[in-house]
Order: structure tokens, then C-alpha cells, then sequence
């Protein structure tokens, strides 16, 4: 727990984040391309075509990691969006100014892949069901947290503005994940379950959690660079930015 | 391969997904670098203007 906390005051430090992050990037980036690369040859190559969507099943290995990853985000964001509020922690806010671009990307790729998958397999391309629409919701907060921090001069003031509504925005995270239980959908209800057993065969599981697992990486890395891209515009005026760039 | 990529007509709805989500993947790396490359210069040019600005004061200083 101490190495932890100790790690964990170390990353709270701009220049000691900055150098870290670079280093850890392609730690990060590699794998996610390996694995990605992977699975979609799993995906598209070897796994079966579903009895019923066809070869548009396919679209699944894109389309539930970006959703599955998108709600993440957001929960990601809402959490260090809480630790900068709470015990004003810069670095914290950086985090979350840096999650929020990469979860709207995510965000929009759920909703138009799953518009794409929708029209061959429910007749069309949107439906006002409430999985799609708290997606939708998703994809505004998602927006909104980005315009709303820099419609303020002052950074601190935005920030809080953004941590705020990024705060109260994370109740539609829980209505996105479980609209298919409460309400009668067309989107289906899950298929993979983490306890339980998944109704997916294990050659169209397999890929898709690898892809999942390259994604998350992926994103891991995205959310790094986008930080240290922060952390470089907020500290640009203090002396060991001017060291870094003077070396 | 043509039937490959056909994927039995399924082909049109499988691949626009996959290419734009190479498309937003690549970009957002993209953009992230120009970013930092972008942030990297204009705090060089600050530096180059903050010594530039110590060196005239102290030749003017007495």
C-alpha cells in the first residue's frame, strides 16, 4: 500500500508524470497494435459467420469494444474529475481534459458502427431505442465536458465547470448498461458476461476480447500522449519545461 | 479474396466499420503528436524569448 501511495504522490508531479508517461507510451502501444491486429484477422479471417446476422457479426469486434470502452471513459473521467475537485489536484483535471476527446472518438465510432450493423440486421440505420439514445447522451456529455472547459479564460474555472457536469454526467452510465434490462429494446441485451456464462461462442469471444484488450491499450496509450499534451500546455511557463526544451 | 470481401453482400456494412475505425484510431494518435509537436516549439520560442529577454537586462543593468 505505501509503494502505492508513494507511486502514486510521484505521478502527481507534472515533470515526473511527463518523463514517465513518455517512457511508458510505447509499453502500451505496441501490444495494443499486436493484439488488435490479431483479432481482427481472428475476426474477420477465422471466426464463424452467425446464423443468423451473417457475415455482419463481424462488425461486432469493432463496435462493443468502442462501446464497452466509451462508457469507461467516461467513468474514468467522472473519477478523476472527482480526485481533481476534491483534493485539487492538477494533474488529475489534465487526466480528465485528455480522457474526454478519446471517449467522444470512442463514443461516435459505437454509434455510427452500430448504425451501419443496425440496417442489415433491424431494417435501420437509427432507432430512438434507449441503448442508442443514452449513447447519444454519452456522446453530447462527452462534448460538453470539452466545450464547457474551454469556454472559461481561466483554466482552474473551467476545470471545475467540466469536473462538475463530468461528475453528474456519470449517471447515465449505469442507464446505458442496463437500458436493455429496464426497457424493451431492439438492441439486444448483453451477450458476454463477466460472472456468468456468455452466450457467444468461444470462436467469436476470443477475438473479441482480444480486440477489447487492444483497445484498452490503445486507449491507455491515447490517454497518455493526450495528458502529457496537457501537462505541457498548463506548465509551459514553468522552468523545467524550459529545461526539457533547452536540452 | 473478391468472395472474401464480398462476405456474401455482407461486405458493404463490414468494412466502412472497420476502415473508419482505422481512421479515428490513427487520427486521434495523429493529432495527439502534431499536438505535442506544436506545444514542444512555442514553449522553445518562450525559452529562446525569456533568455534573449535576461541577456538585454543584464547588459543594461548596472
Amino acid at each position: 500500500m505505501n509503494a502505492f501511495m508513494t507511486w502514486f504522490y510521484q505521478m502527481s508531479s507534472p515533470p515526473h508524470f511527463y518523463r514517465w508517461a513518455g517512457r511508458a507510451i510505447p509499453w502500451f502501444m505496441w501490444p495494443a497494435l499486436i493484439l488488435s491486429a490479431v483479432a481482427a484477422y481472428l475476426g474477420l479471417v477465422r471466426s464463424p459467420e452467425d446464423y443468423q446476422m451473417g457475415h455482419t457479426v463481424r462488425i461486432m469486434y469493432v463496435h462493443v469494444p468502442s462501446a464497452w470502452l466509451s462508457m469507461w471513459c467516461y467513468t474514468s473521467m467522472a473519477v478523476a474529475s472527482a480526485i481533481g475537485w476534491i483534493w485539487r489536484m492538477k494533474l488529475a483535471h489534465a487526466v480528465a481534459a485528455a480522457i474526454a476527446p478519446a471517449g467522444a472518438a470512442l463514443t461516435f465510432l459505437a454509434l455510427v458502427t452500430g448504425a451501419i450493423w443496425g440496417k442489415p440486421t433491424w431494417g435501420t440505420y437509427w432507432v430512438w431505442d434507449a441503448r442508442l439514445t443514452s449513447e447519444l447522451v454519452l456522446l453530447f456529455l462527452f462534448m460538453g465536458v470539452v466545450l464547457l472547459r474551454n469556454a472559461f479564460e481561466d483554466r482552474a474555472q473551467g476545470d471545475r465547470a467540466a469536473a462538475i457536469l463530468a461528475i453528474v454526467g456519470v449517471v447515465n452510465v449505469p442507464i446505458i448498461h442496463y437500458s436493455v434490462n429496464w426497457w424493451n429494446t431492439l438492441h439486444q441485451s448483453a451477450s458476454v458476461s463477466v460472472a456468468g456464462k456468455s452466450g457467444i461462442d468461444s470462436s467469436m469471444l476470443m477475438p473479441l476480447l482480444l480486440m477489447v484488450l487492444g483497445f484498452t491499450l490503445y486507449l491507455v496509450a491515447l490517454i497518455l500522449m493526450r495528458t502529457r499534451n496537457e501537462v505541457l500546455l498548463r506548465e509551459s511557463r514553468k522552468r523545467w519545461v524550459q529545461e526539457l526544451v533547452q536540452s | 479474396m473478391i468472395e472474401w470481401l464480398n462476405m456474401d453482400g455482407d461486405g458493404i456494412y463490414v468494412w466502412p466499420c472497420y476502415v473508419l475505425t482505422l481512421i479515428v484510431l490513427i487520427a486521434n494518435v495523429w493529432v495527439a503528436k502534431l499536438q505535442h509537436a506544436s506545444l514542444l516549439k512555442r514553449a522553445a520560442a518562450r525559452a529562446r524569448h525569456n533568455d534573449a529577454r535576461t541577456e538585454v537586462l543584464e547588459e543594461i543593468s548596472p
